[in-house]
């Protein structure tokens, strides 16, 4: 993720406020390139299931 | 009497070799003595703990005893709501957050008959690896002055560590239990997600918050876990899966287990000191009978991207209105890192929980099937400077912190158990750790893994000089 600068004066907050947007928009193409061939099926909740599923027997 | 482990002193109440009451003075006593220097906590409940000790006395002079917690001094992140004390959340904001009930993992513990001494200081509202906090100082690395504690637990940590209190709990989102643990010499066990209920706590990222215990040793860590796991109504969370008792099966070794050593990302860019310190850690787990595999895992960079959308949607999301009410209230760095939420689409943040789901599958699927348990670092170096973490711009700040978490953070997203063991001292004289990952609800294993090495390399009986 791109990192934020410091910046205090008023002139700086444009800046600031790019660089906000730039480290959203690194996280949003890393996004778009892994999430390219989800599944339709795929759903956030099926994390639960993974780790149930992946729990087995208790040791 | 601060520096034996929670069983050692239970047995002593129970055995009436010591009363509950002297054990809270104790404790209270070596607060006062080196808390001005340490600032591990925020608030000393010292008449609300000195009132709790004598009632629990007088059950055990009824012949009555709840457990092995019963009379344990413990203390509480200042994250976690307990009844009749300002729960700040690191912020400048003395009753920032407020639940009721009361925490339930504190609750849980209250009932087993742990006492509360206080509420610990932690980084403002969790959001950073270092534990250093304008608003109610910075807490100090028990083992050298001037070096950061970890955080987000970090009054947990230092506490744990200097022996003012027996035990405690932390939160982590990103690696908030374990970097402290690391960086102050102590256990430290982020559970499976689902498995200890976050209701009462300030919540950072629904999705990956996690409460644990922080501990002198293992078995200690165990014993806490065993009181506050399982389903809680309160957090739709939590898993209705049945815990069996961890502190039961420690004994029982690592002979035949098989523990993978990562070939990829988990010793990259961390010093020789804490890749030999790790290194040295499964050779003697290797002795003690476990198999060694060197493994290949599923890149997790990709994962910590995924949990960076979904940490940033949410903890901006959950504090917005002290973002955008009160920004000036809030360290650069902690303002950075929550205004980035707020230009996350709601699909990127879908996306990356879709993504989570599929990576977390994959990674279980791949991994567990050749090994029962990963070792790995948990902190690239030891303990830093105080003054080196907050060096420079935000920006270099925001870069270290992430830097610095970058060995945790995946196993939050995973939601898989994950526990820090201390492994050594670095030259300079500052603790090393060992970090154990298991199957999904398989705290059983990695505790038994963890108890096995921390017995037989004994780093847990060196205390800080204070």
């Amino acid at each position: 993720m791109r990192a934020l600068r410091a910046r205090s004066g008023g002139g700086l907050v444009k800046e600031t406020d790019r660089q906000v947007s730039a480290a959203a928009a690194d996280l949003a193409a890393v996004i778009e390139r892994a999430a390219g061939d989800l599944s339709l099926e795929e759903e956030p909740s099926n994390f639960v299931v993974a780790l149930e599923r992946g729990a087995g027997e208790d040791r | 009497v601060t520096d034996v482990t929670i069983a050692t002193l239970g047995e002593a109440l129970a055995a009436r070799r010591l009363s509950v009451v002297e054990a809270v003075e104790e404790h209270l006593g070596r607060i006062r003595k080196v808390d001005a220097h340490l600032r591990a906590f925020i608030t000393v409940d010292a008449e609300g703990a000195l009132a709790t000790a004598r009632a629990l006395q007088a059950e055990l002079d009824a012949g009555r005893r709840r457990g092995p917690l019963h009379g344990i001094p413990l203390a509480f992140k200042d994250l976690c709501h307990v009844r009749g004390l300002p729960t700040s959340c690191g912020t400048s904001t003395a009753e920032y957050f407020a639940a009721d009930p009361e925490c339930t993992a504190v609750a849980r513990l209250r009932a087993a008959g742990a006492v509360t001494l206080g509420k610990l200081n932690m980084t403002e509202l969790a959001l950073g690896p270092f534990g250093d906090n304008a608003h109610h100082g910075d807490v100090q690395n028990p083992w050298k002055a001037g070096h950061v504690s970890g955080g987000s637990s970090s009054g947990s940590g230092a506490a744990v560590a200097a022996g003012l209190a027996c035990g405690a709990l932390g939160s982590d989102t990103g690696g908030s239990i374990r970097l402290p643990a690391a960086c102050c010499g102590i256990v430290g066990l982020k559970p499976t997600y689902g498995r200890v209920s976050r209701a009462g706590a300030m919540a950072l990222s629904w999705s990956l918050d996690h409460l644990g215990p922080m501990t002198r040793t293992v078995a200690d860590a165990a014993l806490l876990f065993d009181a506050i796991a399982g389903h809680d109504p309160r957090d739709a969370t939590t898993s209705a899966r049945p815990v069996p008792s961890t502190a039961a099966a420690l004994g029982r070794g690592v002979a035949g287990l098989r523990v993978g050593l990562p070939d990829n990302y988990f010793f990259d860019g961390v010093t020789a000191e804490i890749a030999d310190g790790v290194r040295a850690a499964a050779a003697v787990l290797e002795r003690l009978g476990a198999r060694l595999v060197p493994v290949q895992l599923p890149d997790p960079r990709v994962m910590v991207d995924v949990s960076n959308v979904i940490a940033r949607s949410e903890s901006t999301t959950i504090h917005a209105r002290l973002v955008r009410d009160r920004p000036h209230e809030l360290q650069p760095a902690v303002r950075a890192r929550l205004e980035v939420g707020f230009r996350i689409s709601a699909h990127d943040y879908l996306q990356a929980l879709r993504l989570r789901a599929r990576l977390t599958r994959a990674f279980v699927a791949e991994v567990f099937t050749e090994v029962d348990v990963l070792a790995a670092p948990v902190i690239p170096e030891p303990a830093p400077t105080l003054e080196s973490v907050k060096a420079g711009t935000v920006d270099d700040v925001v870069r270290r912190m992430s830097r610095f978490s970058r060995l945790t953070r995946p196993f939050n997203a995973y939601g898989l158990p994950a526990l820090a063991v201390p492994c050594g001292m670095s030259r300079a004289g500052l603790p090393l750790a060992l970090q154990l990952v298991g199957r999904p609800f398989d705290e059983r294993t990695v505790l038994a893994a963890g108890h096995a090495y921390e017995q037989a390399a004994g780093w847990h009986r060196q205390h800080p000089a204070l």
